[in-house]
């Protein structure tokens, strides 16, 4: 164990708490979503939840956090079919030269809670619909997701998650993202901004306008563009709250100084 | 699945290794993941949406995660999310109406009550400071995982911890006095 590890204060749920502090403590962490809310989850994302009886059981796993995985007893309970919405996310790696379809992520501009108005399953296509595009898992050794057979293994629509925004509407944010990354760490900025732009256009309102904006900053800052990135980096850091991305950019709008 | 025209050769199925993987993360750490959301604000239901939007990000990115970093990366990840849904800090402006609050607190049943108080007390406290708290006293991260979710020095965790802890039992203890204040009312 490390110094610092050992610096640490014991947690308190462990020692040294009066009893309303351990009260509250308890309470928030074994606060639970309910079975129900757990399996919608799982259906929106195409995989099965471990047959336990209750999601406090999972729950309890969960929180445990030292349990040693279970993969077997999890894929024991498997349903019988994949969403698109695990496959459309899980080849989003493999999108990175598809330019977006144009398809707008509806999500609502960020600060709106409207982003998260109820949609009721939306996001949980019914097993009979999925049914008509089987996904033969075991016929081959996987070599590694094949963006091909992945598509063609998509049922004909994305889930669709709450507010709008669909798996693929997610695979393509991410493999934008990617490919902008990419560039920016290959040196070609201008690449790098060319993506960004495809970006902010296809997705205005998209899930990953925080990360976008940076890396727009950085590439702006790489080509010289130093009172375009300022001045785009001051606005992030006053729509942004703190987290790593506010303090990557007030590191760039530091080493950006003349 | 047809064979490619060109080539003759069949795709490659999806993975399905990829498949387990997430059927085990979601179910070692959804829980978690939810929980963090739903310390931030979050009512049940949204948490549920961006729990699963942190996922469908999570699928997308499995050969970048390391098997031990898989907690981090996802909590990581709903915080971003969360960002992006606009919640960047916790959302409880409770200043004004401690008293009632928590007279409603404890109006709502055991079970429900302490959570209240626990949200009470946070939304008392440094945002910064409550979010390392959350992930070291509730969600049980190691210092090393809170380090890198954070993008912090490990010994800014311990700072931070600290002065959590001090803040959290301010907190409390000024809720314990409220309570035993409006448990004196007739």
């Amino acid at each position: 164990m490390s110094k610092t590890e050992t610096d640490l204060p014991e947690r308190m749920r462990v020692a040294g708490a009066s009893p309303l502090e351990q009260r509250l403590l308890r309470a928030a962490g074994s606060e639970l979503p309910s079975r129900a809310l757990s399996e919608r989850m799982a259906r929106g994302l195409g995989i099965a939840l471990p047959v336990v009886g209750s999601g406090a059981a999972v729950g309890a796993a969960s929180n445990a956090a030292v349990a040693a995985p279970k993969a077997a007893s999890v894929g024991s309970s498997l349903l019988p079919w994949v969403s698109g919405a695990l496959v459309a996310a899980v080849v989003a790696g493999a999108f990175l030269a598809a330019r977006p379809n144009a398809t707008q992520s509806v999500l609502a501009p960020a600060g709106s809670a409207a982003a998260f108005a109820p949609v009721a399953s939306a996001a949980a296509p019914a097993p009979a619909q999925l049914a008509s595009a089987p996904m033969r898992l075991t016929e081959a050794p996987s070599k590694g997701d094949n963006a091909e057979s992945l598509k063609a293994a998509l049922p004909p629509a994305s889930p669709r998650l709450r507010g709008g925004t669909t798996a693929s509407d997610l695979a393509n944010q991410i493999a934008l993202i990617d490919a902008a990354r990419a560039a920016l760490a290959g040196g070609d900025s201008a690449r790098a901004l060319a993506s960004v732009r495809d970006y902010q256009s296809g997705y205005p309102n998209g899930s990953f306008k925080p990360e976008v904006a940076a890396i727009k900053i950085e590439a702006l800052l790489k080509l010289g563009r130093k009172t375009e990135a300022r001045a785009l980096a001051e606005r992030f850091l006053a729509n942004y709250g703190p987290g790593p991305l506010t303090d990557r950019v007030t590191r760039l709008l530091g080493a950006g100084q003349p | 699945m047809s064979a490619n025209p060109v080539t003759g050769e069949h795709p490659a199925p999806p993975s399905e290794a990829a498949r387990r993987r997430l059927e085990r993360m979601f179910a070692e750490h959804h829980v978690s993941v939810w929980r963090s959301l739903r310390r931030r604000g979050f009512g049940p239901e949204e948490a549920a949406d961006a729990t699963q939007e942190t996922y469908l990000i999570a699928a997308g990115r499995l050969d970048d995660i390391s098997r031990d970093s898989e907690r981090a990366f996802l909590i990581g990840t709903a915080r971003r999310v969360a960002h992006t849904l606009g919640r960047k800090t916790l959302r409880w402006q409770l200043d004004e109406d401690m008293d009632q609050r928590i007279s409603s607190a404890r109006d709502a049943g055991d079970e429900h009550a302490d959570l209240q108080l626990f949200d009470i007390a946070l939304s008392k406290m440094n945002p910064e400071l409550a979010e390392a708290f959350v992930l070291y006293e509730i969600e049980g991260l190691s210092s090393p995982e809170i380090a890198a979710l954070l993008e912090i020095p490990l010994g800014s965790v311990a700072s931070r911890l600290r002065r959590a802890r001090e803040q959290f039992r301010d907190a409390v203890t000024r809720i314990g006095r409220r309570l035993q204040r409006i448990e004196g009312q007739p």
